[in-house]
């Protein structure tokens, strides 16, 4: 948050790094090679699905079942271009909107929840999902769906669907822009710290945590039926992997929870390490994966503030600490 | 009406493994507020040191139970002093992202040294049943289902009558005045989480005889777990047991009414719905409020 | 005119009674002092008020609306504002934001820049200027009763329920803070308080009601309250009463 006061130097550095990362993302198409471009549109979708994720996680509430949303606007925009030849833009909108009336559905009596008992119900609702759309006859069960490919070369298709999910993070942006900035910020805030002291000043939490929640959905949304077109083909697997839902979390956190600019760039980070990681040690690409969140979780617990905030003291801090508590005369399990 | 008391069987005996497998998860959960996601992986690991052992030494199924269990129960005191106890106090989800990060690295691993082939412990006993009259009781899962009731005998007689296991349901009850009574807190989490990974690693043997062994077995008792878990209510051992059975016997009933395609989706709805009902449980009490 | 009233009032928790079929009401301008021993139903009674516990009987008016089944947050958008006992501030938040989610949320008349001077001036008002841009964790027990009492302000409530905010406080604090409850309704607002603080109940307010196990056994003007025999049979034992 920071405050109103939060310093107008701050503002000028974050719109230089927006002006540069515009340049750079605007003149990808100009530069960048098919697998650039299919990494960075990657980037970015995982940007928009942090910052989805971000929108409840500003109020505390953690989801660990964004991936249904996701999942279902896959499906939604699978199941209407292949069945009902609706264009693909029509489709996402129509997922997005399904998404945010399951999140609105199962969010409204599941809100009251708190900690881990909230988390593990939106689990609960994303696996149950997966599993009734794993057995529906026109979801084509467990075989999934292929989409129509789009007629074009493969390098209009890669440069296309990167447009899309630039203007998917573009319009995610803008909402958290308006929304974590602005007066809802601080309701947002509020229900964070102490959710009844928030209501004795007049905020209507669960209208707060509903919406944000179907926001959060409206974009998982899209993104998985960008997903799904992109793909061409989805089946139950691929389009409710918990990565989703676990990856976007994992950025947030790095970035920041509750941060406008924090999703985007722990997207950026782990999306380029995740890739590297995969094309460098692919049998343990999983493993690098895990040995982050270990890490991340241990010594960037607040976000990339931490990173800035001499990590290296931080690591020095924690390596005399368990020197002193393992290394010496003493039996090291007592 | 034969058919369904064989099906009231069945689920009672599937229903002893699941609670052996959420009651490890439980305590950790009751007594810490960790949801300690790395439990699946501790099941699968479980499951491969009884695979090794018959495989290799061709060492009975149910005489391997105390090797993995103590393996993981060293185990799971190092990932608890190590690593868990560093992050106690921050947000809640920390110590999820924490285990669900050992747990990639575990699977992957486990994927890596052993591949991803479908494994089965198949000891000679392992087609013997029981028949009386129509009905018919596999030999292996009553065996199984006998020895899951032992360990959660042997935990509840652990925590209710020792020093230790005093000292751990003190620490749920209340951290700091534990801490004032003298209670070790970081030590007393450590044994707990021990405690609840060497219970976790039993039920991996035993569910390892009766199920396939492969890397990715632990996700889907992990879930299990949660909705054990709370049907049961937090750190409530004899509650786990009722979940277990309780989850057990829907599992088995759903299945032979909706079809197999539905065997999880009866899960989670049912873990949702209880959660929304009665998020203490059905059978507990809650120890943390947050 | 009566701002706020209770009819029958009954919170029952498991088997106890936390409060039994209380009746009460505030004037305009009024300061009442709500007093009794521990566990005598008190800020049951207030949580009731507010909205953060169903009444299970009776019912709850204010300003001649029915409040009570109405969420908390529209009550305190109504005019309603309370304190916590043990304050819950936002406690990451700065003095100063903390006071500005009051202004912009409890009112909604503000713009941000608007309530932001609103909340400078409310924290002006409780003497917390000089620690506004301080983290609310990082200021003293005291002043964080006084930012729990700021962030009722800023709503511009008008009726106050404060609970016990003078619990923990030293002689002169508690002379500030008394100061600072007659301003308040000078201002124009009603004042229902919990307290156990004889000295600010006698000095503030006009009317005194008493509590015990959930009741309302006394209600009447400050001085004659305390010499009550019941109420003195309360707080010390029936050994006191007749001498």
């Amino acid at each position: 948050m920071g405050g109103l006061a939060g310093g107008v130097r701050r503002g000028v550095t974050v719109a230089l790094v927006g002006l540069v990362g515009a340049v750079v993302l605007g003149s990808a198409l100009l530069w960048a090679n098919n697998y650039v471009l299919r990494l960075l549109t990657t980037i970015l979708m995982y940007a928009a699905l942090a910052q989805a994720w971000n929108l409840l996680g500003a109020t505390g509430y953690v989801s660990f079942g964004n991936v249904a949303f996701f999942g279902i606007g896959a499906y939604t925009v699978a199941i209407l271009m292949t069945r009902f030849d609706v264009a693909f833009v029509a489709a996402a909108a129509i997922g997005a909107f399904l998404a945010a009336a399951l999140a609105v559905a199962v969010g409204f009596p599941m809100l009251r929840l708190k900690g881990h008992y909230f988390a593990i119900a939106t689990l609960g609702v994303a696996e149950a999902v997966r599993e009734i759309v794993g057995n529906l006859e026109f979801a084509g069960k467990g075989k999934g769906i292929s989409l129509p490919v789009m007629d074009a070369e493969i390098t209009e298709i890669y440069q296309y669907f990167y447009i899309v999910m630039l203007l998917i993070v573009l319009g995610a942006l803008l909402a958290s822009h308006l929304i974590l900035s602005g007066r809802a910020g601080y309701a947002l805030v509020a229900i964070r710290e102490d959710e009844d002291a928030a209501q004795m000043v007049g905020i209507n939490t669960t209208a707060w945590k509903l919406s944000m929640f179907g926001a959060g959905a409206a974009i998982n949304g899209v993104g998985g039926g960008a997903y799904a077109y992109w793909m061409s083909y989805i089946d139950p697997v691929s389009a409710f992997n918990f990565l989703v839902t676990l990856m976007p979390l994992l950025m947030a956190l790095l970035g920041g929870v509750g941060t406008l600019w924090g999703p985007l760039a722990g997207a950026l980070i782990l999306e380029v390490l995740a890739e590297t990681a995969w094309s460098h040690f692919l049998e343990f690409h999983r493993t690098v994966l895990g040995a982050m969140m270990v890490l991340v979780v241990l010594f960037f617990p607040g976000g990339l503030r931490d990173v800035i905030h001499l990590p290296q003291a931080r690591l020095v801090g924690i390596l005399r600490d368990l020197l002193r508590r393992y290394g010496g005369a003493r039996r090291w399990w007592c | 009406m034969g058919a369904g008391v064989q099906i009231v069987i069945n689920g009672i005996l599937i229903g002893g493994i699941y609670a052996c497998a959420g009651l490890g998860f439980s305590l950790v959960w009751g007594v810490m507020n960790i949801i300690n996601i790395f439990h699946g992986a501790t099941i699968m690991l479980g499951a491969y040191i009884t695979f090794w052992l018959f495989h290799l030494y061709g060492i009975d199924p149910l005489v391997t139970v105390p090797v993995s269990m103590l393996t993981l129960f060293l185990i799971g005191y190092a990932v608890q002093r190590i690593l868990i106890n560093r992050i106690l106090g921050g947000p809640l989800f920390m110590a999820i992202i924490l285990t669900q990060g050992l747990t990639l690295i575990a699977v992957n691993l486990a994927f890596y040294l052993w591949t991803g082939d479908f494994r089965s412990i198949r000891p000679p006993y392992a087609t013997w049943s029981l028949a009386l009259g129509p009905l018919v009781v596999p030999f292996l899962r009553l065996i199984i289902f006998v020895a899951s009731l032992l360990l959660t005998a042997l935990l509840v007689v652990f925590l209710g009558w020792t020093k230790v296991g005093r000292a751990i349901r003190a620490t749920r009850m209340d951290r700091e005045t534990a801490a004032l009574m003298g209670v070790e807190i970081e030590k007393i989490y450590a044994l707990t989480f021990a405690i609840g990974s060497a219970i976790a690693a039993g039920a991996g043997s035993l569910i390892g005889t009766a199920f396939v062994v492969e890397p990715g077995m632990g996700d889907s008792f992990l879930l299990k777990s949660f909705v054990v878990c709370v049907i049961g209510g937090l750190g409530n051992m004899g509650g786990a047991l009722v979940g277990g059975l309780t989850f057990g016997l829907v599992e088995t009933i759903g299945v032979a009414v909706f079809g197999p395609g539905y065997k999880d989706a009866i899960a989670f709805i049912l873990l949702v719905v209880i959660l929304l009902i009665r998020p203490e449980g059905l059978f507990g009490r809650e120890y943390y409020a947050r | 005119m009566v701002v706020l009233e209770g009819e029958g009032l009954t919170k029952v928790f498991g088997g106890l009674t936390a409060v039994s079929d209380v009746r009460f009401n505030v004037h305009a301008g009024e300061i009442v002092g709500l007093i009794g021993p521990n566990g005598a139903g008190k800020t049951t009674l207030i949580n009731m008020i507010s909205g953060l516990c169903r009444c299970d009987r009776g019912t709850v008016r204010f300003r001649g609306r029915d409040i009570t089944s109405l969420r908390p947050y529209r009550i305190a958008r109504m005019g309603l504002a309370r304190t916590f006992q043990i304050v819950r501030p936002f406690p990451r938040l700065t003095v100063r934001e903390n006071v500005l989610i009051g202004a912009l949320y409890g009112t909604r008349a503000y713009r941000t820049r608007e309530a932001l001077a609103r909340a400078t001036e409310v924290l002006e008002f409780v003497g917390l200027a000089d620690k506004m841009g301080q983290r609310v964790a990082d200021v003293t027990q005291a002043d964080q009763k006084r930012v729990e009492l700021a962030k009722a302000l800023a709503t511009e409530p008008t009726l106050l329920l404060l609970d016990e905010v003078m619990a923990g406080l030293n002689a002169k604090e508690i002379e500030d803070v008394m100061r600072i409850v007659l301003r308040i309704r000078a201002a124009g607002a009603s004042i229902l308080m919990v307290e156990h603080v004889m000295k600010a109940i006698v000095g503030v307010s006009d009317r005194v009601f008493v509590m015990h196990q959930g009741r309302k056994i006394v209600e009447g003007r400050p001085a004659e309250v305390l010499a009550d025999d019941r109420v003195i049979a309360v707080y010390l034992g029936s050994r006191f009463t007749k001498r």
